[in-house]
């Protein structure tokens, strides 16, 4: 146990509005600490002095009950001693009444948590691993292109693996792209021919053309690869994957509705791109010029029944298919058809030129029917800017379908694959397992990257099927560490997108190699060096952490027992949250290091009618959102203790249970956002924490106790504002419930 | 959609045409391409009709080209083109330009011949216009000496206050050709005044629904004429436009001053057989009330015409864009109300042959204007007023 040196600052209103005598007293009391010290100010150089000073006393820990840990980080901190920071200033001062009974027990109380917390927190050792400082990119279209290349320049060596016998992907078979540079106006070549010669000639980049993976297993800095490239089989080590296996064209044949299959003159956007880069545009039904052309937009996307998403480039590519028809027949017409035509970015300038051209017919329009009528066809819109049932007699009709990412679902192989076991073992209920096998047939065989992790084979796919982590914050992120999404794998885009994607994932996998060679976490616990560690000898094999990890850290051995691989862990704390036999645990955050700071609370009794409020908040959005309600001066009940938590996946319940024997009144756990568009920032944690909740209900119930008792709220850092008043009604109808009955009285 | 609806609604095809789209590209509409329908215009337009708001749905509809909608559609001669939608419009598509060019295309379309109509509208028939009038009314002359006819006509109407050159082509047969050719030019504006406004109702070959309203509209004809010229005799419309007042002046004082020409005119046509005007001898004296009215309407004409062209040059961007039509009509009046007052001040000092020349020039550009009148932008008489009186019926009247 580490003796505690605390310090305690008096600036920015902390010693106007606190009695520092009763404070430092409290301190001084809690197990393993050295007497208080308070000092004007901690930020200035005599403050430093002071932590020095503290610390030749011989001190290896330190509370700084001063300001939020987002300020002075480095001011604060010092070697091989751990630094804990008690924001008095935030969360004590800024939001509570000053000089106030209730404010100095919340400040005396939030000291002796920390002192519980710092005299627990063991220092970790960085581990560096030797990493290979090779990527490894899958697929070679442009997003691979722009992987492999952006590595290599970067001076990292490469293995690019493709499906097909050449490189290039879908831009071999496009000859003119949209336009990549102001003015944005003119077609250009595609300049394939200029990558590929930069990759033939590259001395780091190796490639194997018609090859695919077999197997990849181990860590970051260490996954080792088997894969087939012809009839060769192929052993390598890289350091980090970027996988850009691109998209396919949503299936036509589905869209009957708008036409396809009526008439040999229904094609897709991507047929008429064969027509254009061959030359003349004729109607596959009889031969003759096509002169009227109807290009129908969202083609299958925007559709619930289809793709519920924008796939962004279709629009543009549609424009560009218009000016190109145009340009080799100047007697065509063409009429654009569209939900309402979207052009991002600069392309708007694009847009512009084809609206120039004055054979190109624009506007919105839903598309009812598309029919034969004689040698051409008669497109019907229901409802149109042009007026409601109206129809346009055309030559060709073009429907712009939208893409689909080449992507393959992890964990539905491998559930396909546990329920085939099952079924050859007859284990189970058999009907429950024929039905899995019926729902997840489509997964058969669609395997990519033969990941040997026991959460499947691929990365799971999130919304629409797109592997993509969390889209807003982490770009490239999945939820497979050191392996990253590029181009329209992660979300459709265009060739210039594409390029971005490459590059941007390039460098992610590059600070992976980087963060794993020094032994660190990566996002969003950027530079964590202590990995969980677990105490096997109590495992109960009962699969909680394996199957529950969002990242796939953890493999499991014959009898399911955790097999740790520390560099693909994020350090979310899911797995000590879902530990039952507590046995997984950080050197600087554990179920114990918790609990010791509930008990370090000290709950008045039921007589004083001062209810205790645990708050259990998300480190990354709800504690600095509670921060920030403090800095901005906005004030909520002192009834409250704060505890910041990594994620609510990684809330242990054990330390529910622990707060209500201990007399508090209630729990409030804040963190972000569930669900669908989930606003966690490791993907699965508020799922988890509602699924567990449940139990803890339950567990309540038992108990004779409201189940309102806990509560679960959603908060993002922009909540601030609201956060005082949620906390202020749960105080309120815990105050309503009465007191804990299970308080020392 | 209900079987009941279904059967009731038909489906209407949509036949671009690529003439109209490239005649309004080519006569001021060029920036239509632009529109990106974010109804700007629509919103920011005092007259837009508020159930089927334009200048909109003409910019989609010019667009396309879609010629049968276009030509029935009332909205393009309701506008003033006040430009508050150009000096709006986003993406500086300009549709008050638009709205101007199709009612060019307009005044084209209900020509006959159609032909003429579009050749005339072009500037490289000014000359020919010129020319062509002013070798028919030399070669008149000529053979009105050669054949005779001019001692024959001078033994008949006996000695008389006559002036030298008015043996050429005397004021009679002047005034009966003119009167012929205007008649002309009326059954030309009649025939295309009677085709747009079955379009207008709908009735003909290009059906446009005119959305009527219960409680309003549905007036009787008689009651929408009225309103329709209350309108128009105070431009009430034209003070309803944020960015351009002063053009309801100068408008006002093209239009009256116009119409005084046309009466000093019809008086002159008619004085011989008009018994109402017996007693006046032609010429008359500076102080007769007909001479002075017009002088007075002349200095009206050219006055306004001035303001309008020093408007065009000065604020394009609120005047609209400029195109050879309108210049041709300011032209036409400036032209033939300048050399009116050159005449008849160089005939008040004598000056010869000045003023025979001055005179020369005065008719041959009315006698030009005249082949003209019904393809020229002056044909908006016709088919704004019949717009206007076709808005009133269907309860589209002021606000």
């Amino acid at each position: 146990m580490a003796k505690v040196g605390v310090l305690i600052c008096q600036g920015c209103d902390i010693g106007s509005s606190l009695d520092l005598g009763a404070l430092e007293k409290a301190a001084g009391k809690c197990e393993g600490a050295m007497p208080a010290r308070s000092v004007p100010f901690l930020c200035d150089d005599a403050g430093g002095k002071a932590i020095d000073e503290t610390l030749a006393l011989g001190a290896n820990a330190l509370v700084i009950a001063a300001c939020s840990a987002r300020f002075h980080t480095r001011a604060f901190a010092r070697e091989h001693c751990h630094t804990e920071r008690v924001s008095l200033r935030e969360l004590v001062v800024g939001s509570h009444a000053p000089n106030d009974e209730d404010t100095q027990m919340l400040a005396e109380d939030m000291l002796r948590m920390g002192a519980a917390r710092a005299a627990r927190v063991e220092l970790p050792e960085p581990q560096p691993l030797p990493v290979e400082r090779t990527v490894l990119v899958v697929g070679g279209g442009p997003s691979g292109i722009a992987a492999a290349l952006g590595a290599a320049r970067a001076g990292y060596q490469v293995v690019l693996v493709e499906k097909q016998p050449e490189l290039g992907g879908w831009l071999r078979s496009w000859k003119r792209t949209l336009p990549s540079r102001t003015p944005y106006r003119d077609l250009e070549p595609s300049g394939l021919d200029a990558l590929l010669a930069e990759i033939e000639k590259h001395p780091r980049i190796q490639v194997h053309r018609n090859a695919q993976l077999v197997r990849v297993s181990g860590q970051p800095g260490q996954f080792e690869v088997e894969l087939k490239a012809g009839e060769q089989q192929i052993s390598t080590r890289v350091g980090a994957i970027v996988q850009a296996t691109g998209w396919k064209p949503y299936e036509a044949a589905k869209l009957s509705h708008l036409g396809y299959g009526c008439s040999p003159d229904v094609i897709t956007n991507m047929d008429f791109e064969r027509m254009l880069a061959a030359g003349t545009v004729k109607r596959p039904s009889s031969g003759l010029l096509a002169r009227r052309i109807a290009f129908i937009q969202c083609a299958g996307s925007r559709d619930a029944n289809h793709l519920a998403y924008c796939s962004n480039v279709c629009c543009r590519v549609t424009l560009k298919q218009a000016l190109w028809a145009r340009e080799l027949d100047p007697a065509c017409e063409t009429y654009v058809l569209a939900k309402e035509i979207r052009t991002l970015g600069l392309h708007e300038d694009f847009y512009r030129r084809a609206q120039e051209d004055a054979g190109i017919f624009i506007t919105k329009g839903e598309v009812a029917a598309v029919e034969p009528a004689g040698r051409s066809l008669l497109v019907r819109m229901g409802t149109s800017q042009l007026g409601d049932n109206v129809e346009l007699e055309v030559d060709l009709v073009v429907l712009a379908t939208g893409m689909v990412p080449v992507a393959a679902d992890g964990p539905a192989i491998r559930e396909l694959r546990d329920a085939r076991k099952a079924l050859a073992k007859g284990d189970g209920n058999l009907e429950v397992v024929k039905a899995t096998i019926a729902r997840l047939e489509p997964h058969e065989g669609t395997d990519i990257l033969g990941l040997d992790y026991r959460q499947g084979p691929d990365l799971p796919s999130l919304e629409y099927g797109f592997p993509d982590s969390h889209f807003i914050c982490f770009p490239y992120e999945t939820r497979r560490t050191g392996i990253y999404a590029a181009g329209c794998l992660r979300a459709p885009g265009d060739l210039e997108s594409c390029r971005i994607d490459g590059e941007g994932a390039a460098l992610k996998a590059i600070q992976a190699i980087e963060h794993s060679a020094l032994g660190e976490a990566m996002h969003p616990r950027w530079g964590d060096i202590s990995p969980p560690t677990f105490n096997l000898q109590r495992c109960t094999q009962c699969k909680r952490c394996t199957e529950e990890c969002p990242f796939g850290t953890l493999d499991e051995d014959e009898k399911c027992t955790p097999k740790p691989n520390p560099g693909r862990c994020r350090r979310c704390g899911i797995c000590l949250g879902a530990c039952p036999e507590r046995i997984i645990s950080y050197a600087d955050y554990s179920v114990d290091m918790v609990v010791r700071m509930i008990k370090a609370v000290e709950v008045p009794d039921e007589l004083e009618e001062k209810p205790r409020i645990l708050m259990l908040l998300c480190e990354n959005d709800a504690y600095p959102a509670l921060e920030l309600a403090g800095f901005h001066r906005l004030r909520y009940s002192s009834y409250v203790r704060a505890i910041s938590v990594r994620c609510l996946g990684a809330i242990n319940i054990v330390w529910l249970s622990d707060a209500l024997a201990r007399g508090f009144d209630g729990i409030l756990l804040l963190g972000c956002k569930p669900g669908e568009q989930t606003q966690c920032h490791y993907s699965r944690g508020s799922d988890l924490l509602a699924t567990r909740s449940e139990n803890v209900k339950q567990k309540l119930k038992q108990l004779a106790l409201e189940d309102e008792r806990v509560r679960v709220e959603h908060v993002a850092l922009s909540d601030y504002l609201t956060l005082p008043a949620l906390i202020d009604g749960f105080v309120k109808r815990i105050e309503d419930l009465g007191p804990n009955p299970f308080k020392e009285s | 959609m209900s079987g009941e609806a279904a059967a009731t609604t038909t489906t209407k095809r949509l036949t671009p045409d690529r003439e109209l789209l490239a005649a309004v590209l080519a006569s001021g509409g060029e920036d239509l391409r632009k529109c990106m329908q974010c109804a700007t215009c629509s919103a920011v337009c005092e007259l837009a009709d508020a159930r089927n708001p334009g200048p909109r749905k003409e910019m989609l509809w010019a667009q396309w080209g879609l010629r049968d909608r276009l030509m029935g559609d009332p909205d393009p001669w309701l506008c003033h083109q006040c430009n508050d939608c150009t000096l709006r419009c986003p993406r500086s598509a300009r549709p008050g330009d638009v709205m101007a060019a199709l009612r060019r295309e307009c005044v084209i379309h209900y020509s006959t011949p159609r032909a003429f109509g579009r050749w005339v509208n072009q500037p490289r028939s000014l000359f020919w216009l010129l020319l062509v009038s002013a070798v028919m009314l030399a070669a008149a002359a000529v053979a009105w000496q050669a054949s005779g006819a001019a001692a024959v006509e001078l033994a008949l109407t006996g000695p008389r206050t006559v002036f030298p050159f008015w043996t050429w082509l005397p004021h009679w047969l002047l005034g009966t050709v003119f009167a012929l050719l205007l008649a002309c030019d009326v059954v030309v504006l009649v025939m295309g005044g009677r085709r747009f406004w079955r379009d207008l109702n709908g009735a003909g070959p290009s059906p446009q629904p005119s959305p009527r309203v219960a409680g309003r509209g549905g007036e009787s004809l008689g009651a929408s004429w009225r309103a329709a010229l209350r309108r128009i005799v105070w431009h009430e419309d034209f003070g309803l436009c944020a960015q351009s007042h002063a053009r309801r002046t100068s408008h006002l004082l093209v239009i009256y001053g116009t119409l005084g020409l046309w009466l000093t005119s019809l008086w002159v046509v008619t004085a011989r057989w008009n018994p109402l005007l017996e007693g006046l001898v032609y010429p008359l004296g500076f102080w007769n009330p007909w001479k002075l009215m017009a002088n007075l309407a002349g200095l009206s004409v050219v006055l306004g015409a001035t303001l309008m062209l020093l408007e065009r040059g000065q604020r394009p961007e609120t005047a609209g864009a400029t195109t050879y039509p309108d210049i041709a009509l300011l032209g036409f009046l400036l032209l033939i109300a300048l050399t009116g007052f050159a005449t008849e001040l160089l005939h008040f000092l004598r000056v010869e042959p000045l003023r025979y020349a001055a005179y020369a020039v005065h008719l041959v550009s009315v006698f030009a204007f005249l082949w003209v009148l019904p393809y020229s932008k002056l044909a908006h008489v016709v088919y704004r007023t019949l717009a206007l009186v076709h808005a009133e019926r269907v309860g589209r009247g002021q606000r």
